[in-house]
């Protein structure tokens, strides 16, 4: 919040008042430790409506006036000669209005607008995952689990074949035969399964582990918002 | 279409009258689909289009008469006597007697057939006087009647199981006199029916008798009485017809030949088809006057009366005239030759006890309720003079056997004779019963109403009898002013010394005035045919309108005098003159009675059910017309619904039931009497994790080392990274994170951008979200108030997501790309050496989210060739570490623990060393409370 104040208005008193505000409503929000009191409540809508009404002026701010409307009018004299393509991404932008109205004919006129949307995100995403995850992440997978002398790294890659392995064996669910064979089979991939089960809750602690420590840091870093930057108790 | 048999023109199926010259029209054979309407042969039993039965003569009333139209004319079938006479004791089966289920008749048409045959068929020697109505008189005097092989079936008639007739014959079992006199009696009654032709065809004299058998046949027995009063009454006080029946078959009228082709007498020709059987005595009378012929027509008119299809009155009259002052005794024996059929007519059913005679007549003497409509007295004149034609006959008959006898008896006691009983008279082929018994007194036949007018002697039986109503005698008219033949149907004045007792009981009469019973054989005033169109034409609806010719449909006024009645008979071959109307008289009052169904209008009560399909139309074109739409009867019936059985509806019932019941008050949960501890366990762990937050800020250790590794590790590659960038080179950082990833990021933040601010390195800040661009200016300005030889560009937030890093990575930015101070990126000294993605140095992504990082990694590292390296948070690390395994980052930095290691890399002790102390103390914490947790849940477990 203070670093919001800072961006409004920074020195001075400005720099206090940002502080104390942002030391209230951090008070406010932590009084949900005790219960869920009419202060977090107005803590949270304010949170809320503040970050609405930010991202609503700086969409405005810098989008349709530095991106649309500043250019047009600025080519105006000129019969938008150089912006007049921005025509269609007004036109396309005005009918996502008519989402509002219930007829069914402007609702129609405004699918245009939304079908660009979906078209060219839906575009971008498939080429992305394509080039930028997929191609990426299998030729990341294929590493040598080959012993290197002098690199411990083959053992990461060994790790990584038997923990993806026993992941997949995890989830195996078939009855044994009655062949020797097929129970041995049975028993290794029970075996394996349940040993990639391990690197399964491993992995899903090691996810918890870091949303704690991500919540953790905040509440340590709003500490020390408190103590350094509003109470100035500790340097 | 129907085309017109006098213009041509064609006329639509339905047309009533041609839209020419307003001809009525032929009815259509076709028959009319009642579903779909299309029109089919008669012969067609179903539907031609869409498969539905249709509605045939069998199935419901006469085709004929549904499609006939009420002006148009019909053909009239010739008697046809039976060729058998059936026995007197052995009826047949009602073949004339109609039944609702077998023949639906056909109501209230003017021009029925039985009707029509009364009003027309004049003989040619009538007037301008004649009475039209009276033209038809000759039917129930017809001399067929007279005729031995007409008479047989005029006996057979009581037989008919109709209702009316049989309770006629339980009342007089034995009195065969009174069974067929009363049911010539009941012939008007079907006045509300229409007889088929067919019917009439098939029954000669019998037609007329059965007639009366709907309505007969709809009376309820309760009212069988009332009809056999009315019966008799109308027996009483009918005129003597009878003289006709006898005059007939004495003079043969001078009728024209209704057949287009005759024969002569001398030939083969055997009749047939003039609708008479001829045997062979009649051949030998037609021999007889063989020399008296001299054309054709002297030929058919001759054979028509000999067949009993005509009858000749105008010989007849001037004789008849003179009977009424004779005596009976002079008359009967001049037509026993002629009619030597008449004298096979079984003496036994004119004679009949005189019990029976008497019972009939004490019913026939109750007194008259009420006056009956105008509308029907008409019909019950015609009754009147048809029961009193059949009384005639049968006291012909009587006089007949006295004459042969030779038995002189007195004029009263004659007219009186009794009937002997069936079996006491044999019927002799001459006709002549062996004997008669005595004639019974005056007091044993109180009422003789059909041997009073009857047989010229006409001794008013009401010498014997105190006058009623029943017996009064309709007045007649003078003579001058009746024609003869009208005069002969007429109720005889008693030429007798009697005269004074009959006059006694004739109600007084006018000069000049029509008599009544004359004027009930009057033929309905509203005329016909063109005439009645013209009248009714303000009555019309607009589709028969249409139908009219133009010059037809304009207003017509009502002619001032009514239009002479023209029968709808013009048009046939058997064309008549027009008669003139004649004014209805009123009909004495009380001279007969009718039931009071008949007179009110309402159907008469019977105990089969009423048909649902007899609905008489009564208005339109249609009206009087019944069964003419049975099919839409039928539909427009309103149909009961099936009530919806408890068993049925026992689901919805319940439904019903549970929705109808008041809604149950809610079960207040009982209030937590319990109050909620102010302090909990959960606030003791709250409480330990602020404290060891809290403890770490105020301990003079500086706890750096406390997991930290500055010498490798991804942050000391990160910091390599760091390093690597030339002093002078520009950085690309871009701040996407929020506010509330701030705390973990923005320590992270700050080293780095104090640690190129150091470095000499310029900056070029943007964001993917919008808050980022407010973040990097604060951490920006921090590095620069530290560095102010710090340059940096912060370009704010850079809209378009994927797009707009696809933009930057393919294109850069755009000189007029305006920074957070509006200040265009072609105007920063920055701009002099980036141009591109590749001119930068180095590419720090800081951030917060997995969409974000990952927008980066597909949209820009593909496509740029500069490093890329990336601070994130914690809880981004792991997937950080995925790409920097794969070589698309070269370094990550993780969170609040990456930027201690970065700072003590950097040889700087901040407070972010601090807060990782205090981060330590917290998760050994947290450690240190799962492992108590676990062994004390193990404890507790085992």
């Amino acid at each position: 919040m203070d670093a919001f104040f800072d961006s409004a208005c920074s020195g001075g008193g400005c720099d206090a008042l940002g502080v104390w505000v942002a030391a209230l409503l951090t008070i406010a929000v932590l009084t949900y430790l005790i219960h869920d009191t009419f202060i977090f409540r107005i803590a949270s809508s304010l949170l809320v409506g503040t970050a609405i009404g930010f991202v609503s002026a700086v969409v405005i701010r810098n989008v349709l006036w530095d991106g649309l409307i500043a250019p047009l009018i600025a080519d105006a004299n000129s019969f938008f000669l150089n912006t007049g393509l921005l025509v269609i991404p007004l036109i396309l932008g005005f009918s996502l209005l008519f989402k509002l109205t219930p007829n069914f004919r402007a609702t129609t006129f405004s699918n245009i607008g939304l079908a660009y949307l979906f078209g060219i995100g839906a575009a971008l995403a498939i080429g992305g995952a394509l080039s930028g995850a997929l191609v990426p992440q299998l030729l990341a997978t294929m590493v040598s689990v080959k012993p290197q002398p002098n690199d411990p790294g083959w053992l990461n890659a060994a790790l990584i074949v038997v923990g993806t392995l026993g992941a997949f064996l995890a989830f195996r669910f078939i009855q044994p035969r009655d062949h020797p064979w097929q129970r041995a089979y049975s028993m290794l991939t029970a075996a394996w399964g349940t040993l990639g089960r391990g690197f399964i809750m491993v992995a899903f602690g090691a996810i918890l582990a870091s949303l704690i420590a991500a919540r953790v840091s905040a509440l340590v870093g709003q500490v020390y918002f408190l103590l350094h930057d509003w109470l100035a108790i500790i340097k | 279409m129907i085309y017109c048999s006098q213009c041509g023109t064609a006329n639509k199926p339905n047309s009533k009258f041609c839209k020419n010259c307003a001809a009525p029209l032929a009815p259509s054979t076709d028959v009319r689909c009642p579903i779909c309407g299309t029109m089919n042969p008669q012969d067609a039993t179903t539907c031609s289009n869409c498969g539905s039965r249709l509605l045939t003569n069998a199935a419901g009333s006469p085709a004929l008469d549904n499609t006939t139209p009420a002006d148009a004319p019909e053909t009239i079938a010739p008697f046809n006597p039976p060729d058998v006479a059936p026995e007197p004791e052995a009826p047949p089966p009602a073949p004339a007697a109609p039944t609702h289920s077998a023949n639906r008749p056909t109501f209230g048409r003017a021009n029925s057939e039985w009707l029509r045959r009364i009003r027309k068929t004049p003989p040619s020697v009538p007037t301008a006087e004649t009475l039209d109505a009276t033209d038809d008189q000759p039917t129930p005097m017809d001399p067929a009647q007279t005729s031995a092989p007409v008479t047989a079936p005029t006996v057979e008639q009581p037989a008919a199981p109709e209702p009316g007739i049989a309770m006629v014959e339980e009342i007089a079992p034995t009195a065969e006199t009174k069974a067929p006199t009363a049911e010539h009696a009941a012939t008007p009654a079907p006045v509300m029916e229409t007889e088929s032709a067919a019917s009439v065809a098939q029954t000669p004299l019998a037609s007329l008798s059965a007639d009366p058998a709907p309505t007969l046949d709809a009376a309820s027995p309760s009212d069988i009485s009332a009809e056999t009063s009315q019966v008799v009454t109308m027996q009483e006080s009918a005129p003597a017809v009878v003289p006709s029946a006898q005059s007939a078959s004495l003079e043969p009228p001078v009728q024209p030949a209704s057949q287009p082709e005759m024969k002569l007498t001398g030939d083969s020709y055997d009749y047939s088809d003039v609708g008479g059987h001829v045997t062979e005595e009649m051949r030998a009378t037609l021999s007889a006057h063989a020399d008296k012929i001299e054309s054709v027509e002297d030929e058919v008119a001759l054979a028509r009366r000999l067949l009993g299809l005509d009858v000749e009155t105008t010989a007849e009259t001037p004789v008849s005239e003179t009977r009424r002052a004779e005596t009976i005794s002079a008359e009967p024996t001049t037509p026993s030759i002629a009619l030597a059929p008449m004298v096979q007519t079984p003496i036994a059913e004119i004679t009949a006890p005189a019990e029976a005679v008497a019972q009939v007549d004490a019913t026939a003497a109750m007194p008259t309720e009420e006056k009956q409509e105008k509308d029907s007295e008409w019909l019950a004149a015609l009754a009147a003079t048809s029961s009193t034609a059949v009384a005639a006959q049968v006291a012909d008959q009587a006089k007949t056997e006295a004459a042969t006898d030779e038995i002189a008896v007195a004029p009263t006691a004659e007219v009186i004779a009794p009937p002997v009983a069936a079996e006491s008279m044999p019927t002799t082929p001459e006709g002549t019963p062996p004997t008669a018994e005595p004639a019974p007194t005056a007091e044993e036949v109180p009422t003789p109403p059909a041997d009073a007018p009857t047989a010229e002697a006409v001794t008013p039986p009401a010498a014997a009898e105190p006058p009623t109503e029943a017996v009064a005698t309709p007045p007649v008219a003078p003579v001058g002013t009746i024609p003869d033949w009208v005069r002969e149907l007429a109720p005889r004045e008693v030429a007798s010394p009697e005269k004074e007792t009959a006059d006694e009981v004739a109600e007084p009469k006018s000069e000049g005035a029509m008599p009544a019973w004359v004027q009930g054989l009057a033929p309905n005033p509203e005329p016909a045919g063109a005439s009645a169109l013209l009248e009714r034409l303000p009555e019309l609806d607009e589709q028969e309108r249409e139908e009219l010719p133009d010059w037809l449909r304009e207003p017509v006024v009502p002619p001032t005098e009514p239009e002479i009645a023209v029968p709808s008979e013009e048009v046939t071959e058997n064309e008549e003159p027009e008669l003139p109307l004649v004014e209805p008289a009123p009909m004495p009052v009380g001279t007969f009675e009718l039931p009071s169904w008949f007179t009110s209008g309402a159907p008469p009560p019977s105990p089969l059910p009423a048909d649902p399909f007899e609905t008489i139309e009564t208005t339109g074109p249609l009206a009087g017309v019944s069964g003419i739409l049975p099919l839409a009867v039928a539909i427009a019936e309103p149909h009961t619904l099936i009530p919806v059985t408890p068993t049925k509806s026992d689901g919805g019932r319940v439904f019903q039931t549970i929705l109808a019941e008041p809604l149950a008050p809610a079960a207040h949960a009982p209030a937590e009497v319990t109050s909620k501890p102010l302090f909990t366990r959960n606030h003791l762990l709250y409480l330990l994790i602020f404290l060891a937050a809290l403890v770490p800020m105020f301990l003079p250790l500086n706890q750096a080392g406390l997991g930290l590794n500055t010498s490798s590790g991804p942050s000391a590659d990160f910091y390599s990274q760091l390093q690597a960038v030339p002093a002078g080179g520009t950085v690309l950082v871009a701040f996407d994170y929020t506010p509330g990833q701030g705390v973990e990021l923005d320590p992270a933040a700050g080293v780095l951008v104090n640690d190129l601010a150091a470095q000499h390195v310029n900056v070029v800040a943007l964001s993917t979200n919008p808050y980022g661009a407010a973040l990097a200016q604060n951490i920006l300005g921090q590095a620069q108030a530290a560095q102010p030889t710090f340059t940096f560009v912060n370009l704010g937030f850079l809209y378009g997501n994927e797009a707009g890093l696809k933009n930057l990575a393919l294109g850069w930015l755009p000189a007029n790309r305006a920074d957070v101070n509006g200040m265009p990126w072609g105007a920063s000294p920055l701009a002099q050496n980036i141009h591109s993605f590749d001119d930068l140095a180095l590419s720090v992504i800081i951030a917060g989210d997995s969409a974000d990082l990952r927008a980066w990694m597909e949209q820009v590292q593909p496509n740029v060739k500069s490093p890329i390296v990336a601070a994130t948070t914690a809880v981004l690390e792991p997937q950080a570490r995925n790409y920097v395994n794969a070589r698309q980052l070269h370094a990550s930095l993780r969170g609040l623990t990456g930027a201690a290691e970065l700072e003590l890399s950097s040889n700087r002790t901040g407070p972010i060393v601090k807060t990782v102390d205090a981060l330590s103390f917290v998760s050994l914490l947290l450690a240190g409370i799962i492992v108590i947790a676990n062994v004390a849940w193990l404890v507790r477990r085992k």
